[in-house]
């Protein structure tokens, strides 16, 4: 069992895709190709922090970036839908590549601060600074180009499409962590000391997985710009950051499908929770509370251990 | 031109009175406290609900509140930061997040999501080379001075200040002296606390009071600690008034980049000077 | 007996750094710990005065068992340790640095001075200064000084002599050999020739292992002896 769930990514695909299908069509297609393409999101933020150990409190920062990239793309240039996706992660990768070396260089406390820093002054960007090109705080709204039946504002189109690129980034993802830059990455996490002393460049490491984090995390952006047709600050809100965090722990930090289970977690709690406990934001602090001090493995994590046992016990019972 | 540097100074008291705390937790705990901006919150809401019981002297409400922000962090001390520190320092951060978050809502809850204003306890103006300054600013740019002059006392001559200064230069070395130095940095932590929640009262009648406020300066402590040191008393001191300064001068020429300016000297800072933790 | 260290076994992370690492030091004996860098000593060390905690076996002091306990309240138990690379708290005064060591203890602070100022007369001019202003030497006296602060019982000591001037080391050297008799010492040392001077006991240590313990005298005083047993 535990194999199964370690080994077949096609068996994790298919789960992922049976319970999106399932869960679009019996509530709000709309609703859930939200779910889809914030879990995106989630599995570009883990691969810092499950994968480097490195909590960022500022990758909203990424998100806006693909948003505002895709947007200003639809905007100013040509609102083909595929250009704009193109310019999201662009986008993304571009600052991932100029805030990286300073990031990568801390740990801790001090890398979270700094994605902060960073996070404060884009979103000061978008939401003043450019505010003649983003519209500030209100943001912009765009149309999509369609192509017969590439069309974004079909909503079942949508969803497949972002339900295709979740099952691409997950595997994409999947292929990465078990490569030998996924090990290094662990290693980095692991003792980043030791590995140095082996005599790898770690900082060029970090810098390649800051990347990738934050191009994810940029394309994340650009699919909700497509799915909701407008941009706003509000992607790139600082304050925002605590969506994600509480996924990846709750999900599972390090795992893909902790991450997609995080998302949709989280996803499910603000759109559903909300309407019946009025103040559901202080459960969620609540909840990152006991997560810190008791649950860290997250659900992933949990169920891990769960079938361990049950592995563990079934062997002991073989024997005698 | 002196409007600025008034403003800019009273802005830096009050973020040197805040961040001190701010600081020396970073410095002896490596513990970014997220809730450090709760204590800054409860003191500023203490001080509202607290005017009317004072009958609107405002010392005494002053005093009150910051009273009664000690039990909150004291719990923050205790059951969070005591419990992590050492254990997992991510962990530490994300719980205090969380506290900060769950203090937030509550303070939502309590008193509105809306800003509250505080009345300039003061009123009058002093007139100073043909400017009129808020006698109330330069009280706070006066305290703040106090409060430097007394911590550097603190630290260099009470056995207490010297144990800390130890401790955060080598903590090894304190504890094989037979000092259980994890004690005096709760006392810091309580202290700076204290300080947090003096900024937040004396904040109050700048501008107005909104649940969100704790947010906003953590993230201000932030870049003082980025910028000054972490740990550092006279860095802190010294990033304080300068990033005030900084937030001064760009407010005359555009107020909504005040904040994010600050921001812009942290990366830059960054940059040139990259921190090791 | 004064410390009993019983088949230890010490981790980092997964890594194996001691392995069933014994030595037994006697009261107002020099027990020198050499090897090579790797060897273990610091580990060693850092164990006894509790910055470490054994995964197996136990450290016992007057017996008392102190493995697992916190280093601080080892300290307070007589033991003191002296780190490796002269760290001193330089931005307080020397007599600062004597006032913390004092002050956990309740020792006199003044006659903690003047045991200093009897050890080195050098640190009378110095008493006032910032300690990072201090040279490698003044700064291993002034370690040593602060060990000392309310008579301990057991001072570990962390290659004392690393990095100094060979006149200093005369120094170092000459401070050990007087506080001999006066209190128990384990020194990790490098230095043969000073090892062989002033030790009573020696153990050799190499990978996390003890190798051997030399007790007999002659073999202690012939440093060409012990240095091929490295």
């Amino acid at each position: 069992m535990l194999k199964i769930l370690n080994n077949s990514v096609a068996f994790a695909v298919g789960v992922i895709v049976v319970g999106f299908v399932v869960f679009a069509y019996s509530a709000s297609v709309n609703k859930v190709t939200d779910f889809v393409i914030f879990c995106i999101y989630v599995l570009g933020f883990d691969v810092l922090y499950g994968h480097m150990g490195r909590i960022s409190f500022g990758h909203t920062l990424y998100l806006g970036a693909g948003a505002y990239g895709a947007a200003m793309c639809a905007k100013y240039l040509v609102p083909d839908p595929f250009l704009a996706m193109a310019m999201g992660i662009a986008a993304g990768a571009f600052l991932g590549l100029i805030i990286g070396p300073i990031a990568v260089k801390t740990k801790g406390a001090a890398f979270a601060l700094i994605n902060v820093a960073f996070n404060q002054i884009g979103y000061f960007i978008v939401l003043v600074a450019l505010a003649r090109y983003t519209g500030g705080e209100d943001g912009v709204s765009l149309t999509f180009n369609s192509y017969g039946f590439v069309n974004f504002g079909n909503i079942h189109f949508l969803f497949a499409f972002c339900l295709t690129c979740l099952v691409a980034v997950y595997y994409m993802m999947h292929r990465l962590y078990g490569s030998a830059f996924g090990i290094m990455l662990l290693g980095i996490k692991e003792n980043e000391t030791r590995v140095r002393f082996l005599g790898y460049n770690t900082s060029a490491y970090k810098w390649v997985a800051f990347i990738i984090s934050t191009s994810v995390s940029a394309f994340a952006g650009s699919l909700f710009v497509i799915n909701y047709g407008f941009a706003n600050p509000g992607f790139m809100d600082p304050a925002r950051n605590v969506e994600v965090i509480f996924a990846a722990l709750i999900g599972g930090p390090g795992t893909e499908l902790g991450a997609v289970v995080g998302g949709t977690a989280y996803m499910v709690i603000s759109n559903y929770l909300a309407k019946y406990i009025a103040r559901w934001e202080m459960f969620l602090g609540a909840a990152l509370l006991i997560i810190a001090f008791g649950f860290r493995k997250g659900i992933m994590g949990y169920v891990r251990e769960l079938v361990e046992k049950r592995i563990k016990a079934n062997a002991m019972a073989a024997e005698k | 031109m002196f409007e600025v540097i008034a403003y800019g100074l009273t802005i830096g008291g009050i973020l040197y009175i805040v961040s001190i705390g701010f600081s020396l937790t970073f410095g002896s705990m490596r513990i970014v406290n997220f809730a450090h901006g709760l204590v800054y919150a409860v003191g500023a809401y203490a001080l509202f609900a607290l005017l009317p019981v004072a009958k609107g002297n405002f010392v005494i409400a002053a005093i009150l509140a910051i009273l009664a922000s000690l039990p909150v962090s004291y719990v923050i001390e205790k059951f969070v930061i005591r419990r992590l520190y050492g254990k997992s320092i991510d962990y530490a951060i994300i719980a205090s997040y969380a506290v900060l978050l769950i203090g937030v809502d509550l303070i939502k809850w309590i008193w509105g999501a809306s800003p509250v204003p505080i009345s300039d306890p003061v009123g009058t103006s002093v007139s100073f080379f043909a400017l009129e300054i808020p006698l109330y600013r330069l009280i706070i740019i006066g305290l703040s001075f106090l409060i430097f002059i007394s911590l550097s006392i603190f630290f260099k001559k009470s056995i207490i200040g010297k144990i800390v200064v130890a401790g955060l230069a080598d903590r090894e070395a304190v504890l094989s002296l037979g000092i259980d130095i994890d004690k005096y940095f709760a006392i810091v932590f309580i202290l700076g606390s204290a300080l947090a929640s003096l900024g937040g009262i004396l904040y109050g009648p700048i501008s107005t009071i909104h649940p969100y406020m704790g947010f906003r300066i953590v993230t201000l402590c932030f870049a003082v600690v980025i910028v000054g040191g972490m740990g550092n008393l006279r860095g802190t001191a010294i990033a304080s008034y300068t990033l005030g300064m900084v937030m001064a001068v760009t407010a005359w020429y555009w107020g909504a980049a005040a904040d994010a300016m600050i921001f812009v000297v942290m990366a830059v800072v960054l940059i040139f000077r990259p921190i090791e933790l | 007996m004064l410390l009993n260290v019983d088949a230890i076994n010490v981790h980092y992370g997964s890594a194996q750094v001691l392995h069933d690492v014994s030595i037994n030091v006697k009261e107002r004996e020099l027990t020198c710990i050499v090897g090579r860098n790797g060897a273990g000593k610091t580990t060693l060390l850092k164990t006894i005065s509790g910055f470490l905690k054994p995964t197996r076996g136990t450290v016992t002091f007057e017996d008392r068992t102190i493995s697992g306990m916190r280093p601080d309240k080892v300290a307070l138990l007589g033991v003191k340790y002296v780190f490796q690379d002269k760290r001193v708290f330089g931005d307080l005064t020397v007599r600062d640095n004597m006032e913390l060591a004092a002050y956990p203890i309740k020792a006199n602070l003044d006659e903690a001075i003047e045991r200093l100022f009897s050890i080195s007369g050098k640190m009378k001019k110095l008493i006032d200064s910032k300690a990072k202003g201090l040279s490698g030497g003044e700064r291993q006296i002034l370690l040593i000084g602060r060990a000392l602060a309310g008579s301990p019982k057991l001072l570990l000591i962390d290659e004392p002599t690393e990095g100094l001037a060979a006149i200093v080391i005369n120094d170092i050297a000459r401070i050990l050999m007087e506080m001999k008799g006066r209190l128990s010492m384990v020194v990790v040392e490098q230095n043969l020739a000073i090892v062989s001077r002033m030790a009573d006991r020696i153990y050799i240590m190499k990978e996390g292992n003890v190798l051997r313990e030399i007790t007999e005298e002659a073999e202690i005083r012939d440093q060409a002896y012990i240095e091929s047993l490295l």
